[in-house]
């Protein structure tokens, strides 16, 4: 195939696509947007649940870090009254 | 403007837009479906940067290729998509059924649209907007968020491919 017939070729190729008719949408169409449009403004909007679970996070790590905090405390107390304390008095003082 | 204004003006340019990327009623109802629940989402964050049309556009283009990509994810990965997706998408995958195409004309366009189907993205979208949509180079360029030059370019390297892969390949 020569230089210019396969350009003429494309250009017809081309042509063929200028020669789709506009197609006409279905009237049903909207009636199912506006259905889908309800059903999801029905249901619970993804950033107050992102922000629900936030807080959430937050108020469990403040439970883990007190809690946490609370038993090196007492394991410090606990130790404490087991190591004896050195001072420099004397029995018979 | 309300939802159903911009429907009836805008519905015939969505669904036939979407027909051109997936060539099946069935999808191009579902994609002018999304489009328009975009829309919806988004109207009040729409900046009048660009016109109405062309955000319209855009946003049918982006909504077409999501739909072909994840066609191809089906494909690709099917038993670990969700159930509500394989069967959003996997519906008539292969059937060509574009109301546009007359008759006599569907095997030689089936063929036509295969070719165009196999090409980059953007290569498509540019054959699309200006052979299929008839828009002029500085529209299809402000749709795609490209230069004019660009534009240009992958026209050229469309029909370049297309011819390829046509076998058509001398000359273009």
């Amino acid at each position: 195939m020569n230089s210019s017939s396969s350009k003429d070729s494309m250009e017809m190729i081309l042509g063929q696509l200028e020669n789709i008719k506009r197609a006409e949408i279905s009237d049903r169409v909207y009636d199912r947007i506006v259905e889908r449009i309800s059903k999801t403004s029905e249901k619970i909007p993804v950033v107050w649940v992102r922000a629900a679970a936030a807080v959430f996070l937050c108020l469990l790590a403040i439970e883990i870090l007190s809690v946490n905090s609370l038993t090196k405390e007492k394991n410090k107390s606990e130790v404490a009254q087991l190591v004896p304390q050195s001072n420099n008095y004397l029995y018979n003082e | 403007m309300t939802l159903k204004e911009i429907y009836d003006e805008h519905k015939n340019l969505v669904y036939n837009v979407a027909l051109q990327y997936v060539q099946n009623v069935k999808e191009a109802e579902e994609i002018t479906q999304d489009v328009f629940l975009s829309i919806h989402e988004k109207l009040n964050t729409f900046k009048a940067d660009s016109s109405l049309k062309t955000w319209i556009y855009r946003i049918t283009v982006n909504k077409s290729l999501d739909l072909i990509k994840a066609r191809k994810r089906i494909k690709r990965w099917g038993i670990f998509v969700s159930t509500d997706d394989e069967t959003k998408y996997k519906t008539n995958v292969k059937e060509f059924n574009h109301p546009g195409v007359q008759l006599e004309q569907k095997e030689a366009m089936e063929k036509l649209f295969k070719a165009i189907n196999e090409l980059p993205e953007n290569q498509k979208t540019a054959l699309i907007l200006l052979k299929i949509d008839d828009l002029k180079m500085n529209e299809a360029a402000e749709i795609m968020e490209v230069s004019m030059k660009a534009i240009e370019s992958l026209f050229q390297r469309a029909k370049k491919n297309l011819a390829i892969k046509l076998n058509l390949n001398e000359g273009i």
